[in-house]
C-alpha cells in the first residue's frame, strides 16, 4: 500500500506540474489582458500608464519568467495575490470553499440515499412495474439540464406553493436551518443525474449478485428476504457502487459551477469564471490548481476505499 | 459493424425508439426554415408574452417572438455543436488512442500523461473554464466540447487496442510483411470499434447538455441567434409572467439527451463485449 501510494503522489504530482503549463499557457493566450480589462475600452489612458500596469502585473515580462516565478511561489505554499481583489488568492478560495463543499456533500448524499435505494428495490422487483418507473426515471433524471432543472424547481415552489428560499447566502454555521432551505433546491439539482447513475449502477450490480449462488444459499437456508438483500447481496455489489459514487463526487465538484451560477451561491465555481471574465491570472491558475487536487484526491480516496471493501484488491504487492 | 449485430440493432425497442426521436430532432434542425411558423427573430407587437394557444402554439417571449419558432431553430445550435465537436473529439482522440496502444512506447507514455492532465479536472469545469477563455461564441463551445472529450475517446480507443495487437492474427499479418500503418488501420481498427462507437453516442448527448449549459451561462451562441440555453437564460427573469418562454426549450433539451442516451444504451447492450 505504502508504495502505491508514493507512486501515486509521483504520478499527481506529474500531472499537477503539466497541469501548471497548460493553465498558464492558455490564459495566455486568449486576447486581452487585466489592463485592458481595468482600463476599459473606451478609456483614455496614456501609452505609459499602460506600459507602468503591465509593469506592475509582471506582464513585461517574458511567459517562461512569469511561469518561473508562479511556480516557485506555488513550491512555498503561496498561490498568489489576486490582481482585481488585491486579496490573498488562498484566502479567497478559503472563504468560498465550504459553500462548494457543503453543496457537493449534500448532492452526493442525497444521490447515494436515492440512488442506492431505487436502484435495490429495482432490482428486487424486476420487471415489475417499480423497475420500470426507476428505469425511465433514471433515463430522465440522466437527461435533464442541471439549470433547466433548477429554474422548473423555482418556479413550482414560488409561484405554485408561494415559497421561496432566501435570497440572501447564509453560513451553515451562522443559521443551519436557514442555510438548508438555501441550499436543499441546488443539491437537489446537482444531485439528480448522480442518483441516476448510482440507481442504474446499484440495479446491475444487485441484479448480478442476486444470482449467484451463495444468494440462493443463503436463502435457502431461511433467511428473511430483507437479511438476504441487506447483508449479503449489497454488501457484495458495493464496491462497484462506490467506484461510481466516488467519480460521480468528482463529476459533481465540475458541476457546481454551473448550479452556483444558477441559484447565485458564493462557492468556487463562479469564483473561478469571476477571475476567468476579470483576466485575473493568478486567482484563476490556482484556483483551477486547487479544484484539480482535490479532484485528484477524491480519486484517489475511492482508491483506497476498494481496497477496504474488497481485500483481494491489494495495491503495489 | 457485422451484419448479426446489425440485425440485434434494428431490432431493439430502446434503440429503435431513442433513434425515431433523433430522427425527428434532426430533420427538425434540418427543415427548420419550412417547419417553423415564422422567422425566430420576427418580432409581433400584437403578442408580447402571450400565453400558449392557437396563435401561439408554445407561446411568445417579451419581444412577441415564437418561442416553436424558437425552438426549432434552436435546435440547429444544438445539434451542430454536438456533431462538430464529438467528430473533432473522435477523430483526434481515435488517432491518438490507436497510435498510443498500437505503437506503445515512449509515445504511448506521453499521451498517457498529457490525458491525465486533461482528466485531472472535471469535464464541466474545464468546458467552461476553456469557452470562457476563449470568449462567448458557437466556436468556443465546440472547442471547449472537443478539448474535453478528446482524452476520453483516446483513452476509450487505447484500452482495446493494447488487447488486440497481442492476439495472433495480428502477429500472423505482421510476419506476412503488412505494415504497421496498414495492420493498424486494416486489421485492429475495424475490432475495436464498437465501444468506441457506443462511446461517441454517449458523449453526443452529453455534448448537448455541455453547449446547453455553456449557452445558459451566455458562453456559446449569442442572442439574437436561439439556442436551447440561451432562450431558458432569457426566460429566467419571465419566470413569473411567461414560463412557457422557459419551459419548452428545456423540454427540447431533455428530448435530445434522452434519445441519444437510448441509442447509447442500445448500443452498448448490443455492441460491446464487456456487457455481454
Amino acid at each position: 500500500m505504502g508504495r502505491y501510494l508514493v507512486v501515486r503522489a509521483y504520478s499527481m504530482a506529474l500531472t499537477l506540474l503539466g497541469l501548471t503549463v497548460l493553465v498558464f499557457l492558455m490564459l495566455r493566450l486568449i486576447p486581452g489582458t487585466v489592463v485592458e480589462q481595468m482600463i476599459g475600452a473606451d478609456a483614455i489612458v496614456s501609452p505609459e500608464m499602460v506600459a507602468q500596469l503591465r509593469r506592475f502585473f509582471g506582464l513585461d515580462q517574458p511567459w517562461w519568467v512569469q511561469y518561473s516565478r508562479w511556480l516557485g511561489n506555488l513550491a512555498q505554499g503561496d498561490l498568489g495575490t489576486s490582481w482585481r481583489t488585491g486579496k490573498p488568492v488562498v484566502r479567497l478560495i478559503l472563504e468560498r470553499l465550504p459553500v462548494t463543499i457543503e453543496l457537493t456533500l449534500l448532492a452526493v448524499g442525497f444521490a447515494l440515499a436515492l440512488g442506492i435505494a431505487a436502484g435495490i428495490v429495482s432490482a428486487v422487483r424486476r420487471d415489475r412495474a417499480v423497475d420500470n418507473v426507476v428505469r425511465v426515471g433514471a433515463l430522465l433524471g440522466l437527461s435533464v439540464p442541471v439549470f433547466w432543472q433548477g429554474t422548473m424547481l423555482i418556479l413550482f415552489f414560488s409561484i405554485y406553493l408561494r415559497w421561496m428560499p432566501p435570497v440572501v447566502w447564509v453560513d451553515l454555521f451562522a443559521d443551519p436551518r436557514r442555510n438548508l432551505t438555501i441550499m436543499v433546491l441546488p443539491a437537489l439539482c446537482l444531485g439528480t443525474a448522480s442518483a441516476a447513475n448510482i440507481a442504474r449502477t446499484t440495479r446491475a450490480c444487485m441484479l448480478d449478485v442476486l444470482r449467484s449462488e451463495y444468494i440462493r444459499t443463503a436463502a435457502a437456508k431461511g433467511l428473511a428476504g430483507r437479511a438476504v438483500v441487506m447483508k449479503h447481496a449489497l454488501k457484495n455489489a458495493l464496491i462497484p457502487i462506490v467506484t461510481v459514487a466516488g467519480l460521480q463526487m468528482g463529476i459533481l465538484l465540475g458541476g457546481t459551477v454551473v448550479v452556483e451560477e444558477v441559484f447565485t451561491l458564493p462557492g468556487v465555481g463562479r469564483l473561478v469564471l469571476w477571475s476567468i471574465y476579470q483576466r485575473d491570472y493568478p486567482l484563476t491558475q490556482s484556483t483551477i490548481l486547487f479544484v484539480a487536487v482535490l479532484f485528484m484526491a477524491i480519486n484517489l480516496a475511492v482508491d483506497m476505499v476498494y481496497g477496504y471493501l474488497d481485500p483481494r484488491i491489494r495495491y503495489g504487492e | 459493424m457485422r451484419g448479426r449485430q446489425l440485425r440485434r440493432v434494428t431490432r431493439s425497442t430502446v434503440v429503435v425508439l431513442g433513434g425515431l426521436v433523433a430522427l425527428v430532432i434532426v430533420a427538425t434542425a434540418l427543415f427548420a426554415g419550412g417547419l417553423a411558423p415564422s422567422a425566430p427573430d420576427e418580432q409581433n407587437f400584437d403578442l408580447i408574452e402571450s400565453a400558449p394557444g392557437a396563435k401561439a402554439l408554445f407561446g411568445t417571449d417579451r419581444f412577441g417572438r415564437d418561442v416553436l419558432s424558437r425552438v426549432i431553430y434552436g435546435s440547429r445550435i444544438s445539434l451542430y455543436v454536438a456533431t462538430v465537436s464529438i467528430g473533432i473529439a473522435m477523430a483526434i482522440g481515435g488517432v491518438l488512442g490507436l497510435t498510443a496502444g498500437y505503437l506503445g512506447g515512449a509515445w504511448d507514455n506521453v499521451i498517457n500523461r498529457v490525458m491525465d492532465i486533461f482528466f485531472s479536472v472535471p469535464g464541466l469545469l474545464l468546458a467552461v473554464g476553456i469557452a470562457a477563455m476563449r470568449g462567448p461564441g458557437v466556436n468556443s463551445a465546440v472547442v471547449a466540447i472537443s478539448i474535453v472529450y478528446t482524452p476520453l475517446f483516446a483513452r476509450v480507443m487505447r484500452g482495446p487496442v493494447l488487447a488486440e495487437r497481442e492476439k495472433d492474427y495480428v502477429q500472423a499479418v505482421r510476419a506476412l510483411g503488412a505494415t504497421r500503418l496498414a495492420v493498424a488501420l486494416k486489421h485492429v481498427l475495424p475490432n475495436v470499434m464498437s465501444p468506441f462507437v457506443v462511446q461517441g453516442t454517449v458523449a453526443f448527448s452529453q455534448a448537448i447538455l455541455i453547449e446547453a449549459s455553456l449557452s445558459y451561462l451566455g458562453l456559446s451562441a449569442q442572442p439574437p441567434t436561439p439556442s436551447w440555453g440561451n432562450m431558458l437564460n432569457e426566460g429566467r427573469t419571465y419566470l413569473e409572467t411567461a414560463p412557457w418562454i422557459s419551459v419548452f426549450p428545456g423540454i427540447a433539451i431533455m428530448l435530445s439527451v434522452l434519445a441519444f442516451n437510448l441509442i447509447g444504451d442500445g448500443l452498448r447492450d448490443i455492441l460491446d463485449p464487456n456487457v455481454q
